[in-house]
């Protein structure tokens, strides 16, 4: 009866969430959840218990506290992470108990974690791109609710079994943390950001279900196995003693929210004998050269800040998707504020002060590299992002061609204007954060480089909207193809070849890192280079240009063309 | 020009659903074609064309459903859009599409509230209206059945159920009958009569002329993506519907037809049955009545005479329209 009114209530508040919980919450499926989520956590209880020592069995154990006895020898020495048992008087062991509550507490959190990401992933995939297939959303779409509204209630209600099994394991792992001696509020705090850290997966995981709505279970395996060996790699590399690595790929990592363990682990009380989640190298990663990850509270805000935006946007594009399916993720204006900010946010990490023994020049020529390669591979993808369906390039040539605004801002136009301006920001940026952090002698080379490797990507993406003005069902694909050969195949040319790119630089500036090859090359080669590029991209968009206007011309005039 | 239409024009206020420039093009063929459809509160207004004339598509861009390549929508004089910035015109619409997907995870009863409160019905009025639906759509026993159980002809009953929860201004119904044998045909139609009673608005696409004829006080029709004739039903008859007597006659027709062809009135006449003849006369009631005397004078043993008028499958046939029934 409870049960009836508090869903009754959430019904009146999301209509979604209500529909989704009424078809899941049965008695069955609750007692079954309930039964699998006391049964794992028992199994992770019982296994952590039986590695505790045996009074009079045990000499040495990882949960001892002990001192070495009087006849040991000086010396050998205990394996790592071992400690001398010693009984009390009673002839109990002295054990360190914080330290086992506070593994228990972290061996809780990575597994919690990993199921409740997984499939909460799964189900939100599977379950939407069903809805799309039997076309029960459409009904679901005509109604007054907003696209949030709908997309909340799916990512609350889809996974709720899982939410249930979650909440049942949370007695346990907060009085694991408490034990454990974490300070109340950072276990509080790493709940929210494990929250947000949800939010932000399963909100890209819905707005990846209506992305192209086909084979909803094979789209659910694929990014369900895709996200766990990213999140697995990336928690490999958080137990790394060395996982700083002074680059993007720090900003990258940030997006793992298990990375929280480690403040978590530092104040616990066993901080010194955790053998998981105890490196604090992170503490080094800068932003802008602000350190930020020194401290537990602000590290976990800013986990709170980025989810936050990385939700928004995911259900920005999630409400355009809802409501126009063949329309693009995100407007072209929409496009320009994400670039700024993802560009922010990349060279952020990618000014920290250069690491290791060497910190010459290298560092930072190869940090650029990779924030530039990166940058450039989400150009290519905003390419197909921002490019409409065929049939609005057809109308629009048809009927609202016109305005050049319309080539940077319209919503039917092709995509190659708004790639444009996005690549010049992105060039933008990097050119002028080379010329201003690079020593002299490499920055004028390395920053023309960064242009002319901007100018290769708009001149691939040209190449892409000419394929995809092309009539057919699976343009995408072979534009795809293409800008991927475009990238790949001169490299494996120039490696059989093994044109060095010291010696002959010509050749890699048609390239998409046109920057390893200018250093030793002429201003004049690179400046002629740059004319060429320019010229070739001009080109190119002649012929796209002619191709919107026959695409634009009527039926008849095309029939009179062809019979002409 | 459409500036100047989208301003909220008295005309536009006034209609339930006013179209201007509509057009929907799918590769290079043009599905609706310029379309400029005004429909009246209260109205039925039956949309009628072949297969392919771009009926479905129309319902579906006035449903929000598909995006117009060009042209505006205004529903009540509000300019409709597909996205969620106009949720007040959302709430004052109810489509019924051809195919009609259900849940069938839920029973009767949890599918209509769902929807009911996707529509902001709150309680005790959603209550009440899932109660009026189910009675008028028949389906009050089946309440607490899985919807997988139903008929084609229940499933459809609830999916018109689903589409009226929220007491819409505008129903717009695609092919509702389709597929329902006459009995649920039947018990359709009078739904819908009793929908119109209340104040809807109805547009309604159907193949099925006689009943649109039944039920509609306008109608559409639709060809090639064009409407290409849009008035009342009354106006259709009075133009393009010829009056007919039908006579039958004991004996065989010869006598019949000697007798008629002294009338002056009568400008032809075509056999419809062994002993009976359809008669195009262009004069009054009273005049056929003359006629009727003239008939029985001559000796002719008349055994059935009454007035005709062309039904609307006639009309739509006559205009030069091919029409699936």
């Amino acid at each position: 009866m409870v049960f009836h009114q508090w869903l009754d209530r959430i019904g009146d508040w999301n209509p979604q969430l209500f529909r989704e919980l009424k078809g899941r919450l049965s008695k069955k499926a609750l007692g079954l959840v309930a039964i699998a989520s006391l049964f794992t956590q028992g199994i992770f209880y019982l296994s952590l218990r039986i590695a505790l020592p045996s009074a009079g069995i045990s000499t040495t154990n990882h949960y001892c506290i002990g001192r070495a006895p009087a006849d040991f020898d000086p010396n050998s020495h205990l394996i790592h992470s071992q400690n001398f048992c010693v009984a009390d008087a009673a002839g109990n062991l002295n054990l360190n108990w914080p330290l086992w509550w506070t593994d228990l507490f972290i061996t809780l959190s990575v597994v919690g974690f990993f199921v409740a990401l997984l499939g909460g992933v799964y189900l939100l995939i599977q379950d939407l791109g069903k809805e799309q297939k039997a076309g029960t959303l459409n009904f679901v779409k005509l109604s007054p609710q907003s696209a949030q509204a709908i997309a909340i209630g799916k990512i609350l209600g889809v996974p709720s079994l899982i939410y249930v099994g979650l909440a049942l394991v949370l007695p346990l792992h907060f009085w694991a943390g408490l034990r454990g001696g974490i300070p109340l509020p950072l276990i509080l705090l790493f709940y929210g950001v494990i929250t947000a850290s949800y939010g932000f997966f399963y909100s890209g995981a819905a707005l990846y279900s209506l992305v192209n709505p086909t084979q909803p279970a094979l789209k659910a395996w694929l990014a369900t196995g895709g996200l766990f060996y990213l999140m697995m790699g990336s928690t490999t590399f958080l137990l790394q003693e060395n996982s700083h690595v002074g680059n993007l790929m720090d900003g990258v990592n940030l997006f793992n929210p298990l990375h929280m363990l480690v403040y978590l682990g530092q104040a616990s009380a066993a901080a010194e004998q955790l053998l998981t989640f105890n490196y604090d190298s992170l503490a080094d990663v800068s932003f802008f050269r602000v350190y930020l990850w020194e401290n537990g509270a602000i590290a976990g805000l800013i986990y709170l800040l980025l989810y936050g935006m990385g939700i928004y946007w995911f259900l920005q594009a999630f409400r355009r998707k809802f409501h126009y399916l063949n329309g693009t993720l995100l407007s072209k204006k929409q496009s320009y504020g994400l670039t700024a900010l993802l560009t922010i946010f990349g060279l952020g990490f990618t000014v920290q002060s250069p690491l290791g023994a060497i910190a010459d020049h290298n560092d930072w020529l190869f940090n650029f590299l990779l924030l530039s390669l990166a940058g450039s591979c989400y150009l290519f993808t905003l390419m197909a992002v921002l490019s409409p369906s065929f049939q609005s390039l057809q109308d629009w040539s048809r009927y609202q061609k016109g305005e050049w605004q319309d080539w940077f801002f319209g919503e039917r136009s092709p995509a190659i204007g708004a790639v444009m301006v996005n690549v010049a920001i992105v060039t933008g940026a990097i050119a002028l954060a080379v010329a201003v952090i690079v020593a002299p002698p490499y920055k004028i080379s390395f920053a023309l480089g960064v242009v002319m490797q901007g100018l290769m990507v708009v001149l691939l993406c040209v190449v892409a909207q000419r394929v995809l003005l092309k009539k057919g069902k699976r343009q995408g694909i072979g534009a795809t193809i293409l800008v991927t050969s475009g990238v790949i195949l001169p490299f494996i040319f120039l490696g059989i070849n093994g044109v060095n790119p010291e010696l002959q630089a010509a050749p890699w500036f048609w390239t998409i890192i046109p920057m390893v090859a200018t250093e030793n090359a002429s201003l004049a080669s690179i400046f002629l280079t740059i004319l060429g590029q320019m010229g070739a991209i001009a080109v190119l968009h002649w012929v796209v240009g002619r191709r919107i206007q026959q695409l634009g011309t009527s039926e008849l005039k095309q029939t009179l063309t062809t019979a002409g | 020009m459409l500036a100047a239409q989208s301003t909220s024009s008295p005309i536009i206020d006034q209609m339930a659903i006013a179209t201007f420039n509509l057009t929907k093009q799918f590769d290079r063929q043009v599905a609706v074609s310029d379309v400029e459809l005004q429909v009246q509160s209260g109205e039925v207004y039956g949309l009628i064309g072949p297969n392919g004339a771009g009926k479905t598509t129309l319902i579906r861009m006035l449903a929000t459903a598909e995006e117009p390549t060009l042209g505006e929508i205004y529903i009540h004089g509000d300019r409709l859009l597909r996205d969620d910035s106009n949720p007040h015109l959302k709430q004052r619409l109810g489509y019924l599409p051809d195919d009609f997907p259900l849940y069938d995870d839920l029973n009767v009863w949890d599918y209509l509230d769902y929807f009911a409160r996707l529509y902001n019905l709150h309680q005790p009025r959603r209550r009440r209206r899932l109660s009026e639906v189910l009675e008028l759509v028949q389906l009050t026993h089946k309440r607490d059945d899985k919807i997988a159980t139903l008929s084609r002809g229940m499933k459809q009953r609830l999916s018109l159920a689903r589409t009226i929860i929220h007491e819409p201004l505008l129903l717009l119904l695609d092919e509702p009958v389709s597929g329902l044998d006459p009995i649920a045909r039947m018990q359709f139609r009078e739904i819908i009569k009793v929908l119109q009673e209340a104040g809807m608005t109805i547009l309604i696409s159907s193949h099925v002329l006689s009943d649109l004829a039944e039920l509609c006080s306008s109608v559409g029709i639709m060809e090639l993506g064009y409407l290409v004739e849009s008035t009342s039903l009354e106006d259709l008859y009075q133009r393009l519907s010829r009056q007919y007597l039908v006579v039958s006659t004991l004996d065989n027709l010869d006598g019949l037809v000697g007798e008629l062809k002294q009338q002056p009135l009568v400008r032809s006449w075509e056999s419809c049955a062994p002993n009976r003849l359809q008669v195009e006369f262009a004069g009054t009631p009273a005049e056929s009545t003359a006629l009727l005397k003239d008939l029985i004078a001559a000796g002719i043993p008349v055994s059935e005479f009454y007035g005709k008028t062309e039904d609307l499958e006639s009309i739509f046939l006559k205009l030069g329209h091919q029409q699936t029934t």
